[in-house]
């Protein structure tokens, strides 16, 4: 059990290690254009992606290699393996203005199921989707960082099985607030090296200071991919307040069948395994 | 067919030199190769209608880029025209140098869309899992198991649709797939506690079971992610540059040590062995080539390869032969496989003294 804790504690400081990596690979390039100064030649310029997208690949290798060191069990690989499909499957369905259902089951599944299923559903859905849908690319592992977070922060959200309208009404605002913010942070990658330092206030120029830096993305964001980013955020708030509640139902009922060890007992006058009931799975 | 691995390598050569050029005739080359691999190993695809489309809208939004970068960049010296300078954004000079970057740098992306629109289209899915190291096992397990039961949610959902409409439940808005979505996600649910029974009994999760060691890995994945940290942190914020490239170094050299002791627990068996034709062995060294040769004029004379078209620099772009030699040898898949009849590129599993294949 000790040592399980132990193994707990670690896979969640490599997740959230991990995670300040991603983040930091993500606002790679404003530090590096920064102190380079960047004129639209320098080869920095043309190393900042490349160098980010090895980060990123960094941060998810240390992320699936804590799985294939003997933490997921046959039921966590198969459940994740059988909602990524289902999530895929929802991604192919086409919604009004370019929505699809990828957050849904992400945020209902990191929120029920914890931090590390969460983010492993959002990445696999992704990636299993790319690859029937023939979306392998350089974007793709952004875009696998990017929807684990949405999994892995919904599990952070505050317990509310109490206030049973109010969970999935939170959850539902969760859900709006992230199709803005999965949106915003997918920009983030091109957006310091879309133009040069000539152009005027809706970009990025270096040594413009945070709140300039905040202000200029604002004005670029609301200009550009808002109203993309509307359709996507209404449509999961809207799928989560009208089917959130019996899916968090299922999802609780199968967590009961899902969420329990079997271990060997120590001692040899006692039943040989008992079952030890699991809050999460990790 | 050809072998995975030569496609990824081609992939990797081919967007890594269309990642660190921006001169627009290397581009051009760039483009042609992966448009000719495109034609003639990809079209036959049931991919490439879907990439077709993805390859349109992606001219689309480079068409549009165009005028947009000529309209928000009034630097240059070549001046088309003048708006009022009280526009707001829009006002200032256009200038031809910034309708040709908006073209090179929209032309960029597209040339990469290319690639991958070939490399998607040339390569199974099935085949490039099979590719996963072993360190990543688990997370290939995952995948596969999550492609294999697409086509199944897919009929579970068609035949729970057909039973709900016998029920004389009518599917008019978007409230009204909650019948359809509950007996979904319940399915999925069943399929998978069956999977997992199965799993066990055939004896799946033969990683590591010695929790010292697992421990240990994880305090090594641990480090490195700390040493990348410091490796960034050092350089950014107090200029120490040299410590800094040698935390990284270290946290690499950590990382992938953890990655080879992951990934020597585990014994993989494959029911069919892809096999590594002549024609993988050309698409390969001619990758590496194309590889190695760019690398190392990037690394020794950068600005061969930067186009710039504001002043000092001109709008005609230069060009060197042995770069554009290099750029053409992409274009060799679609080479080869003109001239070559496609045999299966994996064979079935023979029986063999030397135990290269192990079952597990």
């Amino acid at each position: 059990m000790r040592k399980q804790r132990v193994h707990h504690a670690l896979d969640t400081l490599i997740l959230l290690g991990a995670s300040l990596l991603g983040i930091l690979a993500f606002l790679y390039p404003f530090f590096t254009l920064t102190r380079q100064g960047f004129t639209g030649n320098t080869a920095h310029a043309q190393d900042a992606p490349l160098f980010t997208v090895i980060l990123i690949l960094l941060c998810l290798g240390a992320i699936l290699a804590t799985l294939g060191s003997g933490e997921m069990n046959s039921k966590m690989v198969a459940i994740l393996g059988v909602l990524s499909a289902a999530n895929a499957v929802l991604r192919a369905v086409p919604g009004p203005a370019g929505f699809a259902a990828v957050f849904v089951l992400p945020i209902l599944c990191g929120y029920t199921y914890g931090a590390t299923f969460g983010f492993l559903l959002g990445a696999f859905s992704i990636l299993v989707s790319a690859l029937i849908g023939g979306g392998v690319g350089p974007w793709l592992p952004y875009q696998m960082l990017a929807t684990g977070w949405v999994g892995m922060t919904s599990a952070w959200l505050p317990r509310l099985e109490r206030w049973k309208k109010g969970e999935v009404i939170a959850l539902g605002l969760w859900g709006l607030f992230w199709g803005f913010a999965f949106g915003a942070l997918m920009n983030i990658w091109f957006w310091p090296y879309v133009f040069q330092p000539q152009q005027a206030s809706l970009y990025w120029q270096p040594g413009i200071g945070l709140r300039e830096t905040l202000r200029r993305y604002a004005l670029f964001y609301v200009l550009t991919s808002f109203w993309w980013d509307l359709g996507r955020a209404a449509g999961n708030a809207l799928l989560i307040w009208a089917f959130g509640r019996p899916i968090l139902k299922l999802l609780r009922r199968f967590q009961r069948r899902f969420y329990f060890t079997v271990l060997p007992s120590s001692r040899e006058n006692q039943p040989p395994l008992k079952v030890h009931p699991q809050k999460s799975l990790h | 067919m050809r072998h995975p691995v030569a496609w990824v390598l081609w992939t990797v050569s081919s967007a890594t030199a269309a990642l660190l050029t921006r001169n627009p005739l290397y581009l051009i080359l760039i483009a042609l190769a992966a448009w000719f691999v495109y034609l003639v190993v990809g079209q036959s695809s049931s991919l490439a209608r879907s990439w077709q489309g993805l390859l349109k809208l992606g001219a689309l939004i480079w068409l549009v880029t165009i005028p947009f970068n000529a309209l928000m960049i009034h630097h240059g010296t070549h001046v088309l025209f003048t708006l009022p300078k009280n526009w707001p954004l829009l006002g200032g000079a256009i200038t031809l140098e910034a309708v040709v970057m908006g073209l090179v740098s929209g032309f960029a992306l597209w040339t990469l869309l290319l690639i991958f629109a070939a490399f998607n289209t040339a390569v199974d899915a099935s085949l490039l899992l099979r590719l996963v190291p072993p360190f990543f096992y688990q997370a290939g397990v995952v995948a596969s198991i999550g492609l294999t039961f697409v086509p199944q949610m897919l009929l579970s959902a068609q035949e729970i649709r057909e039973a709900q409409r016998i029920r004389g439940h009518r599917f008019r808005s978007w409230r009204d797939f909650l019948p359809l979505l509950m007996p979904l996600l319940t399915t999925a649910f069943e399929h998978a506690i069956q999977l997992a029974e199965s799993m066990e009994a055939r004896g799946f999760g033969g990683g590591l079971t010695n929790p010292a060691e697992e421990t240990l890995l994880r305090r090594l994945l641990l480090a490195s992610l700390s040493l990348v940290l410091g490796g960034l942190a050092l350089p950014l914020l107090w200029e120490i540059r040299i410590f800094g490239e040698l935390l990284l170094l270290l946290a690499g050299g950590i990382f992938f040590y953890a990655l080879y002791r992951v990934g020597r627990h585990v014994q993989r068996s494959h029911y069919r062995r892809l096999r590594w034709t002549r024609s993988s062995s050309l698409i390969a060294l001619s990758s590496a080539a194309t590889l190695l040769g760019i690398g190392l004029i990037y690394s020794v004379d950068r600005a061969a390869l930067t186009y710039y078209p504001y002043q000092p620099s001109g709008l005609l772009p230069p060009f060197e032969a042995r770069i554009g030699f290099l750029l053409s040898l992409l274009a060799l898949p679609g080479l080869v496989s003109l001239f070559e009849e496609a045999p299966s590129a994996s064979v079935p599993l023979q029986t063999q003294g030397n135990g290269g294949e192990r079952s597990a």
